[in-house]
């Protein structure tokens, strides 16, 4: 029975607000200050694909000395666990050897998309051929007999991206959805798009356009996005919100879903100076009457966007820069994910007096 | 000491006094007789001879002559004086009085032994007061003059013609009217605890030298004595119990008036180690340990909770949370009970503190393996909670302060047979966090926990004995967060929350009816409910009914042989709803930690929810062989079904015993043992229903050997085999027509090796303590591998030294010290950067290849009581850490697993509390 475990939930309580809480004390860098070769995020676009479709491969990698970056693309049906070191669960020979048994007409497609900033990739994957890489990733060749039910809901496939540069080496993983034939347009999902300019106020005062940032100074900052902005009102109104509406699948163990917008989070990059790090929304309140009340709450350096939130103030932040900066130009990067593997960002770069 | 001779002599007539006599028996051998008057005592012939017997008067020594002792003799006669009233009516009397006669002959005391049989004549005061002039040719052993007491006999004859007078006969002239007298009641009881004191013996006395005069008495079972006929003015009353200071007091005694006294004699010492632990010399098992409450509440470092001295028990790994490795077996494999009932629960919050008074607690019974036929699904060891048959003398109980929570126990008789007590705590942690935590928005509702226990002993006649108890448990811990501290999209908490109630009613039947046959009979009943809440993806609800019924009996055949057996019915109810992530396994990172692979896309989560009944029967039978003295073997067998596996274990089990001397003995057992599966390995959605019993083999050998009664050391070796294991596997399987993740079989084995050392001081010149040091190593091979990897929990050196001294007045200072070699853990040797979840994944080396540096840490505890007249006092300090060792628990990293630091434990914490005993 449940009780048995007894002092598992709290192990388990403790592992989550480790999970989330706990960091390196002392640490000497913080998760959003860029200082060394980082990849940030990886777009597919379109981020979910139908048969037939390509989506195209793009990351966004930060290199703190404009150094030149080398790119390597690769593809695997199954990411293996981390005790596997994430490696491929089924070799290419192996899908070869597979692929050809299948008689689709079509060549296996390889592993190695290239060594691009950008890679395209194809959904060459009929749902016969969903199948057998489903059945050969269980173990079993009967691929005519079994349909597994991990796959059935769709493969996932992983995309791999590493990057190099100087010393440096980063290895980064993304999953790509490959629908079936029959995937329902309006279950597609499009990448955010948080494109647009930044407000920047210092006791008051809007910064002029070149304006440059002055050392020890807290600014206040605000993205204001060209479109998606507008996310107040129910999800039944047709509106232009970056998080997009939809209905979620439904998850064993939970209500039946009902249409709502996508929660998204955006995290601010920065290579100079600090934000700050509360942040954050909870899903709009409604009293008796239905009617929508939402709380006061600010943005920060990961904030995330919930159903019934305020898009506005999440994207708020607190820029102190430091008292020498290091450099005459500051960086900033937000990037947006949506909770259905679609990612945006964009970037803002200032000059820094010295 | 004295020694005790009947003399029949002058008989006097003295007051109605009745006195009970605790008799002091010397070294010296002697054999009581009734003194006869045809056994005179040889008179002395340096003593000056006696004056005529006084009319109406005649004297009988008569002593009893051994061959060692030289019996005393008259060495000066007294006159004792005719009561004039009673002449006057020719009433006579015989009076015997004690005589205590010190070294030198002269009369220290004078009590009658039978009084007159109107005591309303003054016989007795005319005796007493001529006894106590009596002077002796003091008693002789060898050529040492040596104290003794004497029966003197005084025989009031009235109108008897004088005969030839004898040394010893008295004139007897006309007595003095009777002087004014009165009584005096009292009752004697411990200072502190209002405990009568029973059996001591009470001296009251006045005057000195010759004019001396005393009367002593006994206390009765309510502490109370009386002393009647006592001449008006003051006494002084003597009390010098053994273990106590000496009670001297004076107390005016006036006429025709009863004198009540009330005396609180205060204990030289009120140290709750004087409670010994009886260890048996020959016992079941090859190894168990047994302490007793109030030992164990003053452990250092674990803050008066009882429970927690297990964990310093040779072979029990040091673990964060208190859950309990025994012998390199997993928390799960232990089972904890309450007098052999299984008991879900017994800490709060899974480890912070038990639900038991210490009250109402006995003992603490530990066996880490090779556990009798009496104990089964269990593959680990077994902590039986042991609580105390109640047999209060007075209402009493205590309040107790501490930091964390506060609680009280009243325990009272209501009648010879029937006794209650009653138990309550809370915590006020969430108090404390409420008034300090600033208000920025976020929710708190601080860990609270609360528990409350009941427990009554009734017994009717010594045969039949019955007891109830019943507790229950309620915890609860809440956090709201205004701002989600969500970095993931898929998984969105915006509260954290856990409550967990319990409750359990336990009714015993002991029949005892002669030392051959014995029978215990156990039901049990209970509720336990549990609510887990990580924001609206993860949650458990679980609701669980369980009932268990037990029934042992013995029966001694004869002087070799007794057998034992039982049933042991375990029944649960259940109803689930539960929504979890993969939770981090056995092996996944080890107790140090490690990068756990664990999915937080809530897409990933399993679901389950259902509605069960489960049943486990039991049967055991042991035979009890003693075949030659010293020797004690006990084979047994214990037979298990279960119904949720559908499984039946058999169980044969075998320990033995060999005493080789008094102080030396030598033990073995090997058995083997079954248990289940966990609840959520066998669940249809979460686990795998078809899996099968795990099972273990248990190895001991052992020698013990005690030079002393409050000496005990033992060695003992053991050895582990652990069989069909349940590991972790990402085979697919066919299961009702679907292809399914099979997620557990029973591929897994472990095997577990070692040496535990034991040395045990019980209380003994003011000390107590034990050293207790485990040498082992704990390994497992998980499902599909060849090889071998170590244990989570496994930890090659386990010292624990523990020491407790009693000083004057009242105070006690103890320490323990451990050594615990570091928690391994799974080291990260790269990473990569996760896209979909924005966070970088360790890439693990071995599983388990590397150890933290060793834990080591002091903690020492003062206590000190002030006993005051009805109530005493308890102040306790104890420092957790006392050098304030930065001791590594676990590994931490950075954000992409480029730098890494050591947590550490708990730093110096110093922890006091209040107690109040009444």
């Amino acid at each position: 029975m449940p009780t048995e475990y007894g002092a598992k939930w709290l192990w388990m309580l403790v592992w989550l607000s480790c999970t989330f809480g706990c960091q390196l004390k002392n640490e000497s860098q913080q998760y959003n200050q860029l200082e060394e070769l980082r990849v940030l995020a990886i777009q597919a676009e379109p981020p979910d694909l139908v048969p037939g479709e390509t989506t195209t491969l793009s990351a966004l990698v930060f290199e703190p000395n404009d150094a030149a970056i080398s790119y390597e693309w690769s593809w695997c049906p199954a990411r293996a666990a981390s005790s596997d070191g994430f490696g491929c669960t089924l070799s290419e020979a192996e899908l070869a050897a597979l692929w050809s048994g299948l008689g689709t007409g079509i060549p296996a497609p390889s592993y190695d998309l290239g060594t691009s900033p950008t890679a395209e990739f194809t959904h060459v994957f009929p749902m016969a051929v969903v199948l057998g890489i489903c059945a050969a990733l269980a173990g079993d060749s009967e691929a005519s007999d079994l349909a597994l039910f991990a796959c059935l809901q769709g493969l996932e496939i992983s995309v791999s991206l590493k990057v190099r540069s100087g010393g440096d080496e980063i290895t980064a993983i993304k999953t790509l959805t490959m629908l079936d034939e029959g995937a329902m347009a309006d279950s597609r999902n499009n990448n955010p798009d948080p494109t647009g300019n930044m407000k920047i106020t210092l006791a008051g005062r809007e910064l002029a356009a070149g304006e440059q940032l002055q050392p020890n100074s807290i600014y206040e900052i605000t993205a204001e996005f060209d479109r998606g902005m507008q996310c107040d009102s129910e999800v039944s109104v047709a509106d232009d919100c970056i998080a997009e509406s939809f209905l979620p699948e439904k998850r064993e163990g939970l209500d039946e879903p009902t249409p709502r917008r996508e929660t998204i989070t955006m995290t601010w990059f920065l290579t100079m100076g600090v934000t700050e790090d509360e942040g954050g929304s909870r899903e709009g309140t409604r009293d008796n009457a239905g009617n929508r009340h939402s709380s006061e709450y600010k943005g920060g350096d990961t904030t995330s966007f919930v159903d019934g939130g305020e898009l506005r103030k999440l994207l708020e932040n607190i820029w102190t820069l430091p008292f020498v900066p290091e450099d005459d130009q500051a960086q900033l990067f937000l990037v947006v994910r949506d909770e259905r593997g679609g990612i945006g960002w964009t970037s803002y770069s200032y000059s820094v007096e010295r | 000491m004295r020694a005790s001779i009947q003399i029949k002599a002058a008989v006097h007539a003295a007051t109605p006094i009745v006195c009970i006599f605790a008799l002091l028996l010397g070294s010296v051998p002697l054999a009581f007789a009734q003194a006869a008057a045809e056994n005179p005592a040889a008179p002395d012939p340096e003593a000056p001879a006696a004056p005529p017997a006084n009319e109406g008067t005649t004297a009988d020594p008569t002593p009893i002559i051994t061959d060692k002792l030289i019996p005393p003799s008259l060495k000066k006669d007294a006159q004792p004086l005719y009561p004039l009233e009673a002449k006057a009516q020719g009433i006579g009397a015989v009076v015997v009085v004690d005589i205590d006669i010190d070294a030198n002959g002269h009369v220290e005391a004078a009590v009658i032994a039978t009084g007159a049989d109107d005591p309303n004549q003054g016989f007795e005061q005319a005796a007493l007061e001529a006894a106590k002039r009596l002077i002796f040719v003091p008693a002789r052993m060898g050529e040492t003059t040596v104290p003794v007491r004497i029966n003197y006999r005084f025989r009031f004859v009235p109108d008897v013609k004088t005969e030839s007078p004898t040394p010893s006969e008295q004139i007897v002239q006309k007595p003095p009217p009777a002087p004014p007298q009165g009584e005096l009641w009292g009752k004697l009881r411990e200072r502190g605890t209002r405990l009568p004191l029973v059996g001591v013996k009470v001296t009251v006395f006045r005057g000195e030298g010759d004019q001396a005069i005393g009367f002593e008495t006994e206390t009765d079972k309510e502490g109370a004595f009386h002393l009647e006929g006592l001449g008006v003015g003051d006494w002084r009353v003597l009390a010098d119990p053994q273990g106590y200071y000496p009670l001297r007091i004076t107390e005016a005694v006036a006429k025709g008036e009863r004198t009540d006294a009330k005396y609180s004699i205060e204990k030289r010492s009120y140290n709750p180690y004087d409670v010994v632990v009886e260890t048996q010399r020959v016992r079941r098992e090859v190894n168990r340990t047994v302490i007793n409450a109030r030992q164990a509440e003053r452990i250092p470092g674990t803050f008066g909770d009882v429970l927690s001295v297990v964990q310093n028990f040779p072979g029990v790994a040091r673990t964060v949370t208190g859950q309990l490795v025994v012998r390199g077996s997993a928390p799960e494999d232990t089972k904890t009970l309450v007098n052999g009932v299984q008991v879900p629960l017994l800490y709060h919050f899974g480890g912070l503190r038990s639900i038991l008074p210490v009250g109402m607690i006995d003992a603490i019974e530990f066996i880490p393996g090779n556990f009798s036929t009496e104990y089964g699904r269990a593959t680990g060891g077994i902590v039986d909670v042991q609580l105390k048959t109640l047999a209060p003398q007075k209402i009493g109980g205590y309040l107790d302060v501490s930091i964390l929570d506060t609680s009280l126990y009243l325990e009272a008789p209501i009648t010879d047979e029937l006794a209650i007590a009653v138990g309550a705590r809370r915590s006020y942690i969430d108090y404390v966090l409420e008034a300090v935590l600033p208000d920025d928005g976020t929710s708190i509702v601080a860990p609270r926990y609360y528990d409350y226990q009941a427990l009554a002993s009734y017994r009717p006649t010594p045969e039949h004995q019955l007891e109830s108890f019943f507790f229950v448990s309620d915890d609860i811990f809440e956090i709201i967060f205004e701002q989600p501290p969500v970095e993931n999209p898929e998984f969105v908490v915006d509260n954290v929350s856990f409550g967990m109630n319990s409750w359990r009613l336990i009714n015993e039947y002991k029949y005892i009816p002669s030392e051959r046959f014995q029978n215990e009979f156990k039901v049990s009943y209970g509720h336990n409910i549990t609510a887990l809440n990580v924001g609206s993806d993860l949650y458990v609800n679980a609701d669980l009914t369980q009932a268990q019924v037990r029934n042992t009996s013995r029966y001694v055949l004869d002087k070799t042989f007794a057998v034992r057996g039982g049933l042991d019915y375990l029944y649960q109810n259940g109803e689930w709803d539960i929504r979890l992530p993969d939770l981090p396994e056995e092996g996944d990172g080890g107790a140090g930690g490690g990068e756990p692979n664990i999915s937080l896309n809530a897409d990933d989560f399993t679901f389950s929810a259902n509605k069960k009944s489960f049943h486990s029967t039991g049967a055991f039978a042991e035979l009890e062989v003693t075949p030659f003295e010293r020797t004690l073997v006990i084979p047994g067998v214990r037979v298990d079904h279960f119904t949720r596996t559908g499984d039946t274990g058999i169980s044969p089990r075998v320990t033995a015993r060999q005493g080789l001397d008094d102080e030396w003995a030598l033990k073995a057992g090997v058995g083997f043992f079954v248990q289940e599966p966990q609840f959520l390995e066998l669940d249809e959605s979460m686990g795998n229903p078809d899996l099968t019993l795990e099972t273990a083999v248990h190895y001991s050998l052992g020698v013990e050997y005690q030079p002393e009664d409050y000496l005990d050391f033992e060695v003992t070796g053991f050895y582990k085999t652990l069989d069909s294991l349940v590991s972790g596997t990402d085979e697919i399987i066919q299961r009702d027509g679907q292809l399914v993740p099979k997620l557990y079989d029973n591929e897994g084995s472990g095997r577990v090796y070692g040496t535990e050392v034991s040395l045990k001081h019980e209380l003994a010149h003011g000390f107590y303590g034990w050293l207790a040091y485990t040498l082992s190593r704990s390994e497992r091979q998980d499902s599909g591998s060849d090889e071998y990897r170590l244990f989570d929990f496994d930890q090659t050196h386990i010292l624990t030294l523990i020491g407790s001294y009693r000083l004057p007045r009242n105070w006690e200072i103890g320490s323990r010290f451990r050594y615990v070699s570091g928690n391994l853990y799974t080291p990260v040797t790269g990473s990569i950067y996760d896209v979909d979840n924005d966070r970088y994944r360790g890439i693990p080396a071995g599983t388990n290849s590397d150890r933290l540096d060793a834990f080591h840490q002091l903690d020492v505890r003062i206590d000190k009581r002030w006993i005051y007249e009805t109530w005493i006092l308890g102040a306790y300090l104890d420092i957790q850490n006392v050098y304030n060792q930065q001791n590594p628990e676990g590994m931490s990293y950075n954000f992409d697993f480029s730098e890494t630091d050591v947590s550490v434990g708990l730093p110096i914490l110093p922890v006091i509390g209040l107690r109040g005993e009444f």
